[in-house]
């Protein structure tokens, strides 16, 4: 139960900072921590509920996998907002607007 | 039959789609000046061939069912390559097959570069998006659907030198990769009152847990909707598409909008009453006010677009929204019929609407995109107004447009009057009558905003002479929409029959 508490709270702290901050690095960062929310979840669930069968370990698993994979296509993509824009501040990024 | 002539002919499209993505990549690592366009007409071919075998495919797991009754688990009863699954494989590959056609001579011209990465990506996305439509299994799902976000944030920003192109991938990977957090907690809220991923067992679980915290079960399903709806750009977590849609290289806005939508309608559908019909009635508010809010929004921004991009983006939002009709108004003799018990009603027409509209709209919205590509290549404008008089520039491409559009508004005899005949009437059996209301007056005023471009084409005089040819891809891609839009429309009933066992075949799997 404790578990689920620390995760629903390292959760939304990572929402506060997926929805605060202003630079795309540290957006990544908030949604990090909110993965890591959703790992906690699955583990503690999976020790505590169903200690002889692993699928909320094996869902962890992946989710690190795909974190990893994410991560990786939102750096190139910092990057290449940096060489275009000379900034990683979402704010600026703004050319299309109605 | 043996285990891998079954495995084969359970899973054949997805093979031939991994081939030829990874012979694109291939070949153009190990010959490098191979033409961009060649790696092109593999990919159409690629892609071309899986829409070809999907409804044998479909048959082919059918007849096996029926022979055999039982299934040995296939991954672990993490993929169900049922009719249904097929159904929106076809739709999806159709829907690619299209986009392919269309962009080879914009790819060309635009993105000579990175054409391999492109044709690859787009192969890619189309196998994975085949998952998506037949995950049964919250690990799959979220792989899935992991699997085509990626390959769509790579596409979108692809042409990294172009500024809007990047910028339209920051603002899709951003919001997609919160959006997939949030339903990844959705999903271990789900685990912990369940204990298991398999959707399956969710459902038998689901009386149980309901009658205890039901408040649970809809918060959780509301979570998950987040990165469904970002993937179908549902209203509220559309913010992404208008932005996207425009910035992205034209190729992947096509791709976003007549597959990516579809697989994602298709993967929520399944999700929806293969997981959770037992708590109908506490997500079928949240899916009708999900859908009046979409269809109402699209269409209402849609109106004062100049960019017809962002324009076909509010307008492919608002459809999401009215294939949406068509889940909200699901009737339980239909779920039932989908368990494998019972038989359709005359008036269980909701979910047969909802299938032939994911395959109408994505003819038609590929009709569409074909036309602005090849006005986008051929003129180098996607704005509204450049469209003056081309009816007497390239009168086919002007003709084309009309025939979409008319679709999309719902008038007939083209498909797209069909499929909103059909969610209509189903909102109104399931007694939704104020959503099909909503629908009847969001689809007058898509009116205006598709006949102002018809105005355009026809009514006023051109603003240059020149008379341009369209390439034979283009036209071939023209020519499969038109077939789909009319001959969908004129003829249904063979449609209708692979709706139908589409339809019973979805639980007939794990039955």
């Amino acid at each position: 139960m404790h578990y689920l508490v620390l995760s629903a709270l390292l959760f939304s702290i990572g929402i506060y900072g997926v929805l605060t901050r202003r630079n795309a690095i540290a957006i990544l960062m908030g949604i990090e921590l909110m993965l890591n929310a959703v790992n906690l979840n699955f583990v503690a669930v999976c020790a505590s509920l169903t200690p002889n069968q692993i699928t909320g370990q094996i869902f962890a698993a992946f989710v690190i996998v795909v974190a990893a994979a994410e991560a990786c296509i939102g750096f190139a993509l910092i990057i290449a907002i940096y060489r275009n824009f000379a900034k990683v501040n979402v704010d600026d990024i703004n050319i299309m607007r109605w | 039959m043996d285990e891998l002539t079954v495995l084969l002919g359970y899973f054949a499209s997805e093979m031939v789609l991994a081939i030829g993505g990874i012979a694109i990549l291939v070949i153009n690592f190990t010959s490098p000046n191979v033409k961009g366009r060649y790696l092109g007409y593999l990919a159409a071919c690629t892609v071309g061939v899986s829409a070809f075998i999907m409804p044998w495919q479909g048959w082919f797991v059918f007849e096996a069912q029926l022979v055999r009754s039982t299934l040995r688990p296939f991954f672990s009863f993490c993929l169900s390559p049922d009719m249904y699954a097929t159904y929106f494989k076809f739709a999806i590959a159709i829907g690619m097959l299209i986009t392919i056609l269309a962009s080879l001579d914009y790819v060309e011209a635009r993105l000579n570069g990175v054409s391999a990465e492109l044709y690859a990506l787009l192969c890619f996305a189309t196998l994975s998006m085949s998952f998506m439509v037949s995950a049964v299994e919250l690990i799959t799902l979220f792989l899935a659907i992991e699997l085509t976000s990626i390959a769509s944030y790579a596409l979108a920003s692809l042409d990294t030198s172009n500024p809007r192109s990047v910028e339209a991938g920051i603002k899709y990977f951003l919001t997609g990769a919160a959006a997939t957090a949030v339903s990844l907690y959705g999903m271990s809220l789900i685990y912990a009152f369940s204990g298991t991923t398999n959707l399956r067992e969710i459902l038998n679980m689901q009386t149980e847990v309901g009658a205890q915290f039901p408040h649970l079960i809809l918060v959780s399903l509301i979570m998950v909707m987040a990165s469904l709806g970002f993937k179908g750009a549902l209203v509220p977590f559309h913010a992404w598409a208008p932005d996207t849609y425009e910035g992205a290289p034209t190729p992947v806005t096509t791709f976003l909008a007549a597959a990516s939508k579809v697989a994602a309608v298709g993967l929520i559908a399944r999700f929806m009453i293969y997981g959770f019909s037992e708590s109908l009635e506490l997500w079928r508010p949240v899916i009708s006010t999900i859908s009046a809010l979409t269809m109402t929004v699209g269409n209402l921004f849609a109106i004062p677009q100049r960019n017809i991009k962002r324009m076909l983006a509010y307008s492919s939002i608002a459809h999401a929204g009215y294939m949406l009709i068509g889940l909200a108004a699901v009737s339980q003799a239909e779920i039932d019929f989908m368990m494998g018990k019972g038989l359709l009603e005359r008036t269980d027409v909701a979910m047969t609407g909802f299938l032939l509209y994911a395959l109408g709209y994505a003819f038609a919205t590929g009709g569409a995109f074909t036309v602005v590509l090849a006005v986008s290549h051929l003129l180098g404008t996607e704005e509204i107004p450049e469209y003056d008089g081309l009816s007497q520039r390239m009168p086919h491409l002007a003709w084309a447009l009309t025939i979409f559009f008319l679709s999309l508004i719902g008038i007939p005899p083209f498909v797209g009057f069909f499929t909103k005949a059909f969610v209509f009437a189903g909102a109104i059996y399931s007694g939704l009558g104020w959503l099909s209301i909503v629908g009847v007056l969001n689809s007058v005023v898509s009116g205006y905003y598709y006949l102002n471009v018809v105005r355009h084409m026809f009514l006023l005089p051109p603003k240059a002479q020149s008379v341009e040819r369209t390439a034979p891809s283009t036209d071939a891609a023209l020519l499969i929409a038109l077939l789909g839009t009319v001959v969908v429309g004129l003829l249904p009933n063979p449609f209708l029959q692979w709706i139908r066992d589409a339809l019973n075949g979805v639980i007939l799997m794990l039955r």
